[in-house]
């Protein structure tokens, strides 16, 4: 019925501009300011009583300045719904007793309302709205009860049917438009959650699944990596095993702890979930660990402190860091502890300044003046270590005292300048 | 002879089950063969021949079964001992491979030291679940014999305990086979045992 949904668009307004609230509301004051004329015109043609024409014009005043207010300038508060209802207790309270009391038809119009403004007021107010219309009721039977000269009777059958014709026809009506739209309404809003939800539903899957794709990607990488290291060393193990040569052995030996130290950083890495980070306090303590151990000593003989509160390192630093840290803590396992008798190597991670790093690397051995070839510039290992300090856009100072000292500064944040 | 110390590899990174299986050779253990397949690793279980009796296994590995199924089987129908090799260390790959109750879960790339320790500690459950007989063997060593079982049962290799005791490569395996021959031992696992029963 295209007529009717225009004219419920026209008096409740347009549903994007009003709350549905709001809505019921502009479509109830025009229906009861409608009902009111009507009634004051029947009122006046079957006879009634001239006050209940009275009544009825006020009423219909009372509405239309109601509807004017809410659905032309757009206010709808609770102060209006309270107002209101005060307005229709004491209209419709003064007409019980003219259009025949509880033979008349105004209890009726009574809980058709306290339907309509059940719909409309917040939560809050409910309750309220409920004791005022209920005591209501009550009061005008009780007034009926003590007091049945307040009442005038109808002057016919006819007369008192007419009313009642009117009034129930009315209030059947009025329900279940308002109860038509609050169901399309919900109906309405139902499909669309149920349809959001679903979206949703989908959305969360998909991304679930595109989510895990990526972090096996990501496990798949790691995993080659360290199968690939483990490649690596185990060729230059299979390489060792047939060569005669001690030197060459020892080489390829050299060679594969440093691929461990490499390997190490991937092993952390994954383990700790950081795609690029690594825990340097973790990782120093298991690489000078693994480095002490394969050279028969304990953990007794080995210190490895991280004095910084920065403990998650960038790989690009790990790895120099890591691989200087083996060469050097390698050294002087192998050649500072000839006849030493508690020998201790430190490896002391600190900080300088805000982004100063300073790595210490120190023995109680023999020194390096009266070492082999360990510390010898020449010597392969510390070339590699003057190599990677220079990586780190390091400094290194080399010292001699009770044993030797060697440190290394380097900024936090490698400059690429 | 009773093989105590067979060892099956099950690796598909055949250059890695290489260099495995020559250090395990060097460090006197025994190495029935080298597989890349989960059938291939069957065929060790056939007929009369005598079983692996720990598997060395990785889990990605060729064939139908995967390397934790293949243990799980190998374990419950043969009883091997198993020690798990792979770059795999998340979670749920670890929890699958505890239901093969494994030796050593060792995470590549691995140290000697790691491997050789978890094959020690997979040889003594073995000797441990094949002795029946309850007497105590005496064993007499020297000190340096002493020394040398200390480090080669924390999983050191023959040539790093020669560098620790300043002693050549040679001269350990010397010592390894004079105090093997003395005591009347047929492997090295046999004598820790006996010493540590």
């Amino acid at each position: 019925m295209p007529v009717l949904k225009q004219a419920e668009l026209v008096i409740a307004g347009r549903s994007d501009l009003f709350l549905l609230e709001h809505r019921i509301f502009n479509l109830s004051s025009f229906i009861i300011t409608l009902f009111s004329l009507q009634g004051m015109i029947i009122n006046y043609a079957i006879g009634l009583n001239i006050v209940t024409v009275w009544l009825a014009f006020i009423g219909f005043l009372f509405s239309s300045l109601v509807f004017y207010i809410s659905r032309i300038k757009s206010w709808f508060s609770p102060a209006i719904v309270f107002a209101y209802t005060i307005a229709t207790i004491l209209v419709l309270g003064g007409m019980h007793f003219y259009n025949g009391g509880s033979y008349g038809p105004i209890i009726y119009l009574f809980i058709m309302l306290l339907n309509i403004y059940m719909l409309i007021t917040h939560r809050a107010h409910q309750i309220a709205i409920y004791i005022l219309m209920s005591a209501t009721v009550l009061t005008l039977l009780l007034l009926e009860y003590y007091m049945p000269d307040m009442v005038t009777h109808y002057n016919s059958r006819t007369e008192r049917l007419l009313d009642h014709i009117t009034s129930i026809m009315y209030s059947m009506f009025f329900t279940t438009v308002i109860i038509r739209i609050f169901k399309n309404t919900y109906d309405k809003d139902r499909a669309l959650i149920i349809q959001q939800n679903n979206e949703l539903e989908e959305a969360y899957v998909a991304t679930t699944q595109k989510s895990e794709y990526i972090e096996s990607l990501i496990m798949e990488i790691h995993h080659r990596v360290k199968n690939n290291l483990q490649v690596i060393s185990s060729l230059m193990l299979l390489q060792s095993q047939k060569v005669e040569d001690d030197s060459a052995r020892d080489a390829l030996e050299e060679g594969r702890n440093r691929v461990g130290a490499i390997a190490l950083v991937h092993q952390m890495l994954y383990m700790d979930n950081e795609l690029a980070k690594v825990n340097i306090q973790e990782y120093l303590n298991a690489l000078s660990g693994t480095i002490a151990k394969s050279y028969g000593y304990s953990e007794n003989n080995l210190q490895a402190e991280v004095l910084t509160n920065d403990y998650i390192m960038d790989i690009n630093i790990a790895i120099p860091l890591g691989l200087i840290v083996n060469e050097l803590v390698y050294n002087s396992f192998k050649h500072a502890f000839a006849n030493i008798a508690h020998p201790v190597v430190r490896v002391i991670l600190d900080k300088k300044n805000e982004d100063t790093i300073v790595l210490t690397v120190s023995d109680n051995g023999i020194g390096i003046n009266n070492s082999d070839t360990g510390m010898n510039p020449a010597s392969f290992g510390m070339k590699l270590v003057s190599i990677l300090v220079k990586q780190l856009r390091g400094v290194m100072s080399i010292r001699q005292k009770e044993g030797t000292i060697i440190s290394v500064e380097f900024k936090k944040i490698i400059d690429e300048s | 002879m009773n093989r105590d110390n067979s060892v099956l590899i099950v690796e598909d990174e055949l250059i890695t089950a290489n260099s495995i299986s020559g250090l395990l050779e060097e460090e006197g253990f025994f190495v029935v063969g080298v597989v890349d397949d989960s059938s291939e690793a069957f065929l060790f279980f056939d007929g009369d021949k005598e079983f692996p009796k720990t598997v060395l296994c990785d889990i990605n590995i060729k064939g139908e079964l995967n390397g934790i199924e293949l243990a799980k089987q190998l374990k419950s129908k043969y009883g091997c001992e198993i020690i798990f090799l792979t770059a795999y260390a998340d979670n749920k790959t670890l929890y699958d491979a505890f239901g093969a109750e494994p030796v050593m879960y060792i995470v590549k790339p691995f140290t000697d030291k790691q491997l050789l320790s978890a094959l020690h500690m997979a040889t003594y459950r073995i000797m441990k679940a094949l002795d029946d007989d309850n007497g105590k063997i005496e064993i007499i060593l020297t000190k340096r014999e002493r020394e040398i079982i200390e480090l080669v049962m924390q999983g050191f290799t023959s040539r790093q305990i020669a560098a620790q005791l300043f002693i050549s490569p040679q001269t350990v395996k010397t010592h390894r086979r004079s105090m093997l021959q003395r005591n009347n031992m047929h492997s090295f696992s046999q004598l820790v045992y006996q010493l540590h029963k």
